[in-house]
């Protein structure tokens, strides 16, 4: 079980480069790339075991880390197994953390770590095995963005098809996407994370782009 | 537009996509209780039975692959194991040494018992061992004979054998089941490999000699490789001398037809 890395400082907040030479072009990520950093009071509060403290540190990172185990298993049952063992991890080393630095690098290793461990598991073989009957997790909900029905099933149709093409990415890809472009980290902090290069991590991020949209195009073909 | 260009649209067309992915919310319920579990420090180890299990980690499936492999190779190394010699007689009498152990002639269960493949045997003068190894072949060993004997050849593959012969006679006589066989007698001076075939291979003090009363024998000395015919002998000695040709004496002709019969009713063919 990984405990707090001393070596992670903090999340590198420059999403991934532009339009790089060497791989496709690439739009920036999203603005924040990091999850919001957690009050320092607080921290330290929580890794002293206060209630309190705790429960608000639970609900400044349960969110973020519940939509990308979800979005990486597609699952919602499955993304509540690893939340759960996210958070019991978390709540087994939260005394050791280092309060001096942001725990966001670290959830992050956790989460893919237990990404990664729970694709290895007897369940996630088993879940692969059987779908429920009486209702498909991967069916995304209509937006309550949209300006009128037909909208709101073209965007639900198309976050179907995205999300079923995610989950056919190999683990390693599906991770590089998920936190390139879903999470917005920077193709350094996702090396830190997953313990390779940069370079690899960015021709690893080319590589699934790729993938996804020949998977995209697939479903696109009647 | 170019089809890299194209191409780059497409990806970027994705990647927006990717940034565009809603966020799902957890249900409400798994949510609070989760949260009490971690407050109070009570989250169970997993919320379903079923365990990481020793396989499913890439040591345990390394581990997996490893003996799965090793049992296919020993299942099929014992499957592979072709028929062992078998002793069938014995003639004269005193000790022959098998392995450096003096065994009595005269009680052949003895001698059976230590023979094994690869065995050094040492005859007597008078003696001979008589040995089949079924289906394949029949080797007669003559008194005198200082010899270790061939394995057991495998039924697929690892089908060659090798004997020695450093001095006396051994005679051979293959069966139906030696086609693909390989069977080499090294003497000090040469290598005869047989392929099918009735023959004797002869050590005299100063050369070696190949007879062969049917088929074709190859002949390795000096290394020079010679093929000796049906119904000649070719000798090759130790001092330099050329290698001799010569049609096979009466005498080995009797024994080698005695050995063809022996063999077809051992052999059955």
């Amino acid at each position: 079980m990984p405990g707090p890395p001393a070596d992670i400082t903090g999340p590198d907040s420059s999403p991934g480069p532009a339009g790089s030479s060497s791989g496709p072009a690439i739009v920036s990520g999203p603005p924040a790339g990091h999850w919001p950093a957690f009050n320092r009071e607080e921290l330290k509060r929580a890794h002293s075991g206060d209630g309190e403290a705790l429960g608000r540190f639970f609900d400044h990172y349960f969110d973020r880390i519940f939509s990308v185990v979800h979005r990486f298993v597609g699952s919602v049952d499955a993304a509540q197994d690893i939340t759960q063992d996210i958070f019991l991890k978390v709540r087994r080393h939260i005394s050791r953390l280092d309060i001096e630095k942001d725990p966001a690098p670290w959830l992050y290793t956790v989460t893919v770590n237990a990404c990664r461990d729970y694709r290895r598991s007897a369940w996630w073989r088993m879940s692969r095995q059987s779908v429920p009957l009486d209702h498909d997790p991967d069916t995304p909900e209509l937006s309550s963005n949209a300006t009128n029905p037909e909208q709101a099933l073209v965007v639900a149709e198309e976050e179907r098809r995205l999300q079923a093409a995610i989950r056919r990415l190999p683990p390693d890809l599906r991770l590089s996407v998920l936190l390139h472009d879903f999470e917005g980290l920077s193709h350094e902090h996702i090396a830190r994370i997953t313990g390779t290069s940069h370079a690899a991590a960015r021709k690893r991020h080319s590589r699934a782009l790729r993938a996804l949209a020949d998977l995209l195009g697939e479903g696109a073909t009647p | 537009m170019t089809s890299r260009r194209k191409m780059d649209a497409g990806l970027e067309s994705v990647q927006r996509s990717l940034t565009r992915l809603p966020r799902r919310a957890a249900t409400r319920e798994f949510r609070d209780r989760l949260r009490s579990q971690f407050v109070r420090d009570t989250i169970p180890g997993r919320v379903r039975g079923v365990p990481h299990t020793w396989w499913s980690t890439r040591l345990g499936m390394t581990a997996m692959a490893a003996s799965s492999a090793a049992a296919i190779l020993a299942f099929a190394w014992l499957l592979n194991t072709g028929p062992a010699w078998k002793l069938t007689g014995t003639s004269g009498s005193g000790m022959v040494q098998i392995d450096g152990r003096p065994t009595p002639l005269e009680v052949p269960a003895e001698i059976a018992r230590r023979l094994h493949p690869g065995a050094h045997v040492r005859l007597p003068a008078d003696a001979q061992l008589d040995l089949k190894l079924p289906g394949i072949a029949v080797v007669q060993l003559v008194g005198g004979s200082d010899a270790t004997l061939p394995g057991r050849p495998g039924r697929w593959f690892g089908r060659s054998m090798v004997a020695s012969l450093d001095a006396g006679e051994i005679r051979i006589s293959t069966g139906p089941a030696f086609r693909g066989t390989r069977l080499e007698v090294v003497t000090p001076e040469a290598r005869a490999i047989v392929t099918g075939t009735t023959l004797a291979v002869l050590r005299p003090a100063d050369a070696s000699c190949v007879c062969v009363l049917e088929g074709t024998v190859s002949m390795i000395h000096d290394g020079s490789t010679a093929t000796v015919y049906a119904g000649f002998r070719r000798s090759v000695f130790r001092d330099g001398r050329a290698p001799r040709v010569e049609p096979i004496r009466p005498m080995e002709t009797m024994k080698l037809t005695m050995l063809r019969t022996q063999a077809k009713q051992a052999l059955g063919r």
